[in-house]
């Protein structure tokens, strides 16, 4: 099985009778409150999905992730992940307090010992995370959006409740044991944030080609307009997982993640989670972690080019299309024929039909696949 | 700021990488940047040896499994 990142996977879940009795002691704690997608952040690192973090980032290792693309330690990291308060709880805070992190209806989720706080430029770090520092750009809007005083510390997690679709919802080191139970040597990862259509098909079945398993891992979570719903996309899985591939080499398993939409830095921090997860293979197609034209088409597997072995082999995949001529899902390596005879999986075509109730030409989409989508109570989030 | 006496040997040594580095100003600069790296991975190690409380024993793995069956994704 590969190893996690940094060689060790991190597990900062409190046992139950620890929760507790910490929960109890807790009441006399500086509660700070954050928000759905920071909950989120708190449990998987607490969970090993982002090992080696052991919470949120203080300033050295801030910094070096911002312009180094690493860690203090030199562990490759692409993406700060920070807790932002305000100047006044800032100011007020010192250096080793434990502080209780809490939801947005008040309950404990973790706990944190402050062992870092200091200031940042927003404006250098959305051009060297995000390479822009266009504020249309949903990741640099949220780094703009950040208080002023950035907290850094260990975390123990106190809530480690998996709704919504706890059944979905398996921890490295649930998948970890799982691809050693089922006896997968190799694993390949898939991220997707779609319901499936015939060219994801095609790179699943690569790595199904390739590897001993096939672990199928939808990021779930806030989402823009007209994208599927998380339900939309579970539904849709399920069925590929359970229907269409062999069982027995397919785990569906969710990703409760924010996306930051950073292109190429996502990619790399992608790749990382699922080596947590126990894969050792990763899909990067075109525009993985894209938004808008800020990043090349490719640059999601270039930037592997140039960065050092993270330990994970990636499968940079072309774009894959429908080709009349060759009546099967090609790419333009496997496939000699021209534009014309080529249909790509267009998401504001598939959207389109869809909300129509119509179903999506079968060599772009599943018929099956688009029946189960059109009966869904809500394919796409308003 | 504290004071550290370094011999001078090392001194000359450092201060050549320094030149030809030209990312630091000069040897204290290199020499702190050096040593907060040292404490940060003393601090992460001493971090890591915590996460061994954490470690799964073999009833934890019993359980997971478990959960692993009653959702279906072990026969």
């Amino acid at each position: 099985m590969i190893e996690p990142h940094g060689n060790l996977l991190i597990n900062r879940v409190l046992r139950n009778e620890d929760a507790q009795r910490l929960q109890e002691r807790s009441g006399h704690l500086r509660h700070i409150r954050l928000h759905e997608e920071l909950v989120k952040d708190v449990k998987n690192i607490a969970r090993g999905v982002y090992s080696p973090l052991t919470g949120f980032m203080g300033k050295t290792d801030f910094e070096s992730v911002v312009h180094h693309l690493k860690l203090a330690n030199g562990t490759v990291w692409p993406i700060p992940f920070v807790l932002d308060v305000t100047q006044t709880v800032g100011d007020d805070i010192t250096i080793g307090e434990q502080v209780l992190l809490v939801d947005e209806v008040d309950q404990a989720v973790a706990v944190m010992m402050v062992q870092d706080k200091y200031s940042c430029d927003a404006k250098v770090v959305a051009e060297q995370v995000f390479g822009t520092s266009d504020n249309e750009h949903p990741g640099v809007a949220m780094v703009q959006q950040w208080q002023p005083v950035l907290l850094g510390g260990d975390i123990e997690l106190i809530d480690n409740s998996k709704e919504p679709f706890n059944q979905y919802n398996l921890d490295p080191l649930e998948t970890r044991l799982l691809f050693q139970e089922k006896g997968w040597t190799t694993v390949t990862g898939f991220q997707t944030r779609n319901a499936p259509h015939r060219a994801h098909e095609y790179l699943q079945r690569i790595g199904l080609e390739l590897t001993d398993g096939l672990f199928i891992n939808p990021v779930i979570g806030k989402k823009k307009t007209g994208d599927f719903t998380d339900q939309a996309i579970l539904a849709a899985y399920d069925y590929m997982a359970k229907q269409v591939y062999p069982r027995q080499r397919v785990v569906l398993s969710i990703l409760p993640l924010q996306m930051r939409y950073a292109g190429p830095r996502e990619a790399i921090l992608h790749a990382i989670i699922r080596k947590n997860f126990g894969c050792s293979h990763f899909i990067v197609g075109r525009d993985h972690a894209g938004v808008g034209n800020y990043y090349g088409t490719y640059a999601g597997q270039e930037i592997f080019n140039s960065l050092e072995d993270i330990g994970i082999t990636i499968l940079k995949l072309e774009n894959s299309f429908h080709c009349k001529r060759c009546e099967t899902i090609a790419t333009s390596k496997t496939c000699g024929h021209s534009e014309a005879d080529r249909t790509g999986p267009s998401g504001t075509v598939i959207r389109k039909l869809l909300q129509a109730g119509e179903v999506v030409p079968t060599e772009i989409m599943r018929p099956e696949i688009s029946e189960l989508l059109i009966q869904q109570a809500q394919i796409f989030v308003d | 700021m504290a004071q550290v006496q370094l011999p001078d040997e090392v001194y000359a040594q450092l201060e050549k990488i320094v030149q030809q580095s030209k990312e630091f100003s000069d040897v204290a600069s290199y020499v702190s940047y050096i040593l907060q790296q040292v404490v940060e991975k003393k601090q992460q190690t001493s971090s890591a040896q915590t996460k061994q409380d954490h470690t799964y024993s073999q009833a934890d793995e019993d359980k997971i499994r478990e959960r692993l069956k009653n959702l279906g994704y072990l026969d």
